[in-house]
């Protein structure tokens, strides 16, 4: 998933006390596949309520998230919304993957159990009533939702960039190439197993001497969401042909490479995305007897844990909103 | 023509009142006296100043534009500019002196002679229109019990919430950490309106406001839920009178 750019990444190790009382755009549909993926049993099978459903997301949502709200992280969540077009071979090709992880996940099982954690990993897949389960119990907790028109990580850097938010929190370079100027990955794994890590945009571009826009080609070498890339090119090459060419149309011309479908397309879709403007950010205190009854009564998650995650939210200030004094002139 | 004596102290005290809202503004000269209608740069807060011609010991206008009573001269000024120069000044009486050809205002405080720079009228602010309120609780109480809470208030929050329940009058900070908490019976205050209501406010402004009402011996306080809050006090020994109007925060659910 994303752009494999991390060669030429060099991120800074960071701490959630670091980051305490900033505002992070996080992307929805990566958070959730990420807790979806590690949150399991020993064997992978995910966390599951009495009814079957699976319930490894929401658990992932109330304890990882209170956790960093307990550091004074303002959490705020941006789902994804219409996929792009192209992204339909990517994502083609992803569930064929999803589905062939399946498959081994289930012979393993039985075979080695060992192995049969890395399979059901890759088989984790998210459908609608994940989706809304989790904007429930967002609603629920009183963290804000942001709903993209397309990218979720778009529109994380989009609010970054407009001053809505300090940092996109994403485990997928694409932030950079969507324009996030600093991104954090690892945010929400556990903390033992990897530590939170900042990248910024500019250090970035500085570092290797090229533009956003060069970025964006290079990632389009590679390879990204969108498009599958050139095969035999991976970061390195690819840096040092955009260093050399400094774009997609001289590399053609100078036959580096033949032609790359749909371009311009793809760099588009980076560089001018389309992003909801007219979002709202508002912060709620969280109702804890609905959390309760959503959780603990209709998922079986324990009162206990639940009452002890919920004592973790910052008990919200009563800062209210200042008002403009027009409004009585 | 503008030409006026005042007492230094007491025009300093008067610009303070006004720099706790506004750095400058559009101050109105007229036959009996000077006033003042400006809304903060931010558009949170708005300060009403009038001050008599008798606040003067000398005070001379005529409008340059007509000989009418109601006529009035209107210039920019730099208040903080101003406040600084009365600062240096001292106990002195202050003379003033404008000369509206030359946009200048001279200042002299015994052998100190100044001259200010007006502003261009036009870059300031439109004039706000005067609020039409009502405020269902009153409340008078001595200013320097107001402005003591105010003053231990600002270690504690970033908001103050003023209100009535009964016949007690509160203010009430919760900080992350601390709570402060002033309640006054009515007995213990001036004059107080019964009733229950409270309201929000930021205490950044509320601290600027209460530096500019310390020569006051009291001040009313209007108050309303979720609504503006007015602190009309005097200056000049009665003879001045301001106001300072506040937005509240409102709380969100």
């Amino acid at each position: 998933m994303g752009v494999n750019i991390g060669e030429l990444v060099e991120p800074k190790e960071t701490s959630l006390e670091a980051i305490s009382g900033k505002i992070v755009a996080i992307d929805a549909h990566n958070t959730l596949y990420q807790f979806l993926s590690i949150i399991r049993q020993p064997d992978g099978t995910p966390l599951k309520d009495s009814s079957g459903r699976i319930t490894s997301h929401l658990s992932g949502l109330i304890y990882r998230t209170t956790n960093l709200m307990e550091k004074g992280i303002r959490p705020v969540f941006v789902f994804d919304g219409k996929p792009s077009e192209l992204k339909g071979a990517v994502t083609k090709a992803r569930s064929e993957r999803r589905e062939e992880a399946r498959r081994k996940w289930e012979e393993a099982k039985l075979r080695f159990p060992e192995e049969a954690l890395k399979y059901a990993k890759a088989s984790a897949r998210i459908d609608a009533t994940i989706i809304e389960d989790a904007k429930t119990l967002l609603t629920y907790l009183g963290i804000p939702s942001v709903q993209a028109k397309a990218e979720g990580e778009a529109q994380a850097a989009y609010m970054v960039q407009n001053g809505d938010a300090e940092l996109v929190s994403s485990q997928d370079y694409d932030s950079l190439l969507f324009g996030a100027p600093i991104m954090i990955r690892n945010l929400s794994a556990p903390r033992r197993k990897a530590t939170p890590e900042v990248v910024i945009l500019k250090e970035l571009e500085e570092t290797h001497g090229i533009t956003r826009e060069e970025l964006v080609d290079l990632a389009i070498l590679i390879g990204t969401d969108f498009n599958p890339g050139i095969k035999g090119i991976g970061a390195k090459r690819a840096l040092k042909l955009i260093k050399e060419y400094h774009g997609i149309e001289k590399l053609i011309e100078a036959s580096e490479i033949e032609r790359i479908e749909n371009y311009e397309l793809v760099r588009a879709i980076f560089l001018h995305p389309c992003v909801n403007e007219s979002y709202e950010i508002t912060w709620g205190t969280p109702n804890e007897e609905k959390v309760k009854e959503f959780l603990c009564e209709e998922h079986d998650f324990s009162e206990e844990r639940v009452s002890t995650a919920l004592a973790k939210i910052p008990r919200q200030k009563i800062t209210g909103s200042q008002k403009r004094i027009e409004q009585w002139l | 023509m503008f030409e006026a004596r005042i007492d230094a102290s007491v025009l300093r005290e008067c610009i303070e009142s006004i720099t706790a809202v506004v750095d400058e503004g559009k101050l109105r000269i007229a036959e009996d006296g000077l006033k003042l209608r400006a809304v903060d740069p931010a558009n949170v807060a708005m300060v009403s100043f009038e001050l008599h011609r008798d606040a003067f010991d000398d005070f001379r206008f005529k409008s340059e534009s007509g000989a009418e009573a109601t006529a009035a001269a209107e210039v920019g000024i730099d208040f903080v500019k101003l406040r600084g120069i009365l600062e240096i000044g001292g106990r002195e009486e202050v003379d003033l002196k404008l000369d509206e050809q030359a946009q200048k205002l001279f200042t002299r405080m015994g052998s100190l002679a100044y001259t200010i720079s007006l502003l261009d009228p036009s870059s300031l602010r439109k004039e706000p229109k005067v609020p039409e309120l009502e405020f269902p609780v009153q409340v008078i109480i001595e200013t320097e019990e107001f402005r003591r809470t105010i003053r231990a208030a600002e270690k504690i929050g970033d908001h103050i919430m003023l209100g009535v329940d009964g016949e007690e009058f509160y203010m009430q900070v919760e900080g992350e950490m601390d709570k402060l908490r002033l309640g006054l019976r009515k007995e213990q205050l001036i004059h107080l309106t019964p009733g229950t209501l409270h309201s929000l406010y930021s205490l950044d402004y509320i601290s600027a406001m209460s530096k500019g009402m310390s020569h006051a011996a009291n001040i009313t306080l209007n108050l309303g839920k979720d609504y503006p809050l007015q602190v009309d006090f005097e200056v000049a020994e009665g003879k001045g009178k301001v106001s300072y109007l506040l937005a509240p925060r409102i709380e969100s659910e």
